[in-house]
């Protein structure tokens, strides 16, 4: 069975209160508070209540002053207001102004105890599915706002660059110059390229569903080797991998690689320029269930104080080199997925190391 | 000496466009610095050994990561006058968000704003404007 529902029970009489959870508590998770400081005290420490009774009569406070009180500040459980017949005044206006979600008469039978929380329950579920759902359209708002400004700079900025290089080609003669400038050319076709494959790599890795197969790690490994030989050997970077891996492991591969993918692109691009011993070294083992990789570089290293933000979309920590800030934003987004999680440590000028631990699904 | 140029650009294909376009049009042998972050500009131009042209003028791209024109730009403003006096800023941009365009247009150390890609129709005219404006305070 799911976990029990968590009820908060407000009463100044201590026999109420025991008789309440005593009755209840087989089938809920019962929280009881003889004032309102101490109710307050539970909400901040359960967030995830779900249903609050409160006692009408109550020294200091009544419980409709309570409700309108918490409205605000604890804005999620469902609030119930228990009374005798004879404040029935406060009781309407408490609904009136939307302070309680129903009332249940004093003395009060069981069923309609039991019927209130699952009523509640289905309310207090629904509207935090919408609240959920708003802020993940938010989000997307965030996101996509983002992603038209930067359509401006990444994907017109290339383009104009080649645009005006066509232009001052024209005017050139010099066969040496011309071929520098188809070189920068070139390069700003490939930021294109790989700013519009990141793209597909955001979008695959959010709405795609997980196609969890036996992963094998020496096997990907072998890949990504291959697939980066060209890089590696052309920068005089030593790539090495050590792999471990005993025991079988379940995770979607696709996003693996786009991960691994992401994190070694950029262990090659972020080397130090003039350097000689460059080195990645890509180390993956597997025990208990748990993959950790760990991907380390000499390269020019991130500052610290660039450790939080590294992840974020459109984040770049450096102005020397091509990057468009969505590769690292991919790799989390992807990790989260797997449920999976990273850890990144850096010296300046020496390098990064980035740690990740995936759990076998 | 006269007229000297600061290229602001972390494009690099765009850098040397503009570098390119500026000899072309100024001559082979006016002097250009170029700077691929808005930080090392900044820090050349408050640097006392260099030495100051009578009047430098600085193509500046707007969108930079770390220090970007806009705040390069707020930057350069608090800086005594007889620095900022040498200098016009020209701002190179392929950003097409009117509102910040016409904001950091109307600056006073702002001359003018430019749309990318940088041609030579568009360097020439801000020679023209730029010389225009130097003959009046001579004259």
């Amino acid at each position: 069975m799911a976990e029990k529902i968590k009820i908060l029970y407000i009463d100044d009489e201590q026999d109420n209160l025991t008789g309440f959870k005593a009755n209840f508590r087989t089938e809920y998770r019962i929280l009881t508070a003889e004032n309102t400081v101490h109710a307050i005290e539970h909400l901040q420490k359960n967030p995830d209540i779900r249903v609050v009774f409160c006692d009408q009569r109550m020294p200091g406070k009544t419980g409709a002053e309570f409700f309108e009180e918490i409205k605000t500040l604890f804005p999620l459980p469902i609030r119930i207001l228990i009374t005798a017949y004879t404040d029935i005044e406060a009781v309407i206006q408490a609904i009136n102004k939307g302070n309680i979600f129903r009332y249940i008469r004093k003395p009060w039978i069981e069923q309609d105890i039991i019927s209130a929380i699952e009523e509640g329950n289905k309310f207090y579920i629904a509207s935090s599915m919408l609240a959920m759902k708003n802020e993940e359209l938010q989000r997307a708002y965030t996101e996509l706002d983002k992603f038209a400004y930067s359509v401006s700079h990444d994907l017109r900025g290339p383009l104009t660059g080649i645009l005006g290089a066509i232009d001052v080609a024209k005017e050139m003669s010099d066969i040496k110059e011309l071929k520098d400038l188809l070189v920068l050319m070139e390069k700003s076709v490939f930021k294109l390229e790989d700013y519009i494959s990141s793209m597909h790599d955001y979008y695959s890795s959010r709405r795609g569903e997980l196609k969890i197969t036996d992963i094998d790690f020496n096997h990907v490994a072998e890949e990504l080797k291959d697939v980066y030989r060209i890089y590696t050997t052309t920068n005089k970077i030593c790539f090495e991998t050590t792999i471990s891996q005993p025991e079988s492991f379940r995770s979607d591969e696709l996003v693996i690689k786009m991960i691994l993918n992401n994190l070694i692109t950029n262990a090659i691009k972020y080397q130090k320029k003039h350097f000689e011993g460059k080195k990645i070294d890509l180390n993956i083992s597997v025990n208990d269930g748990l993959a950790t990789i760990l991907i380390s570089d000499t390269g020019i290293g991130i500052p610290e104080s660039h450790f939080d933000e590294i992840f974020n979309l459109f984040s770049r920590a450096t102005s020397h080199r091509a990057g468009s800030g969505i590769g690292l934003y991919n790799v989390k987004g992807g990790l989260l997925k797997l449920g999976g999680s990273i850890d990144v440590s850096s010296v300046l000028g020496e390098g990064t190391v980035f740690k990740l631990i995936i759990p076998s699904k | 000496m006269g007229l000297s140029f600061i290229l602001i650009e972390n494009l690099e294909i765009d850098l040397y466009i503009a570098h390119k376009l500026i000899k072309m049009t100024a001559g082979e042998d006016v002097q250009v610095e170029t700077f691929m972050s808005a930080e090392d500009a900044l820090d050349h131009i408050t640097s006392a050994k260099v030495k100051k042209a009578d009047r430098t003028i600085i193509l500046l791209d707007l969108m930079m990561p770390r220090l970007n024109g806009a705040d390069f730009i707020s930057l350069f403003e608090v800086l005594p006058d007889n620095i900022t006096n040498h200098y016009q800023i020209v701002i190179v941009t392929s950003s097409m968000n009117k509102t910040e365009l016409d904001r950091l247009g109307k600056k006073k150390n702002v001359e003018t704003v430019i749309a990318k890609p940088l041609t030579q129709d568009k360097v020439k005219a801000v020679l023209q404007r730029i010389q225009i404006d130097m003959d009046k305070r001579e004259a």
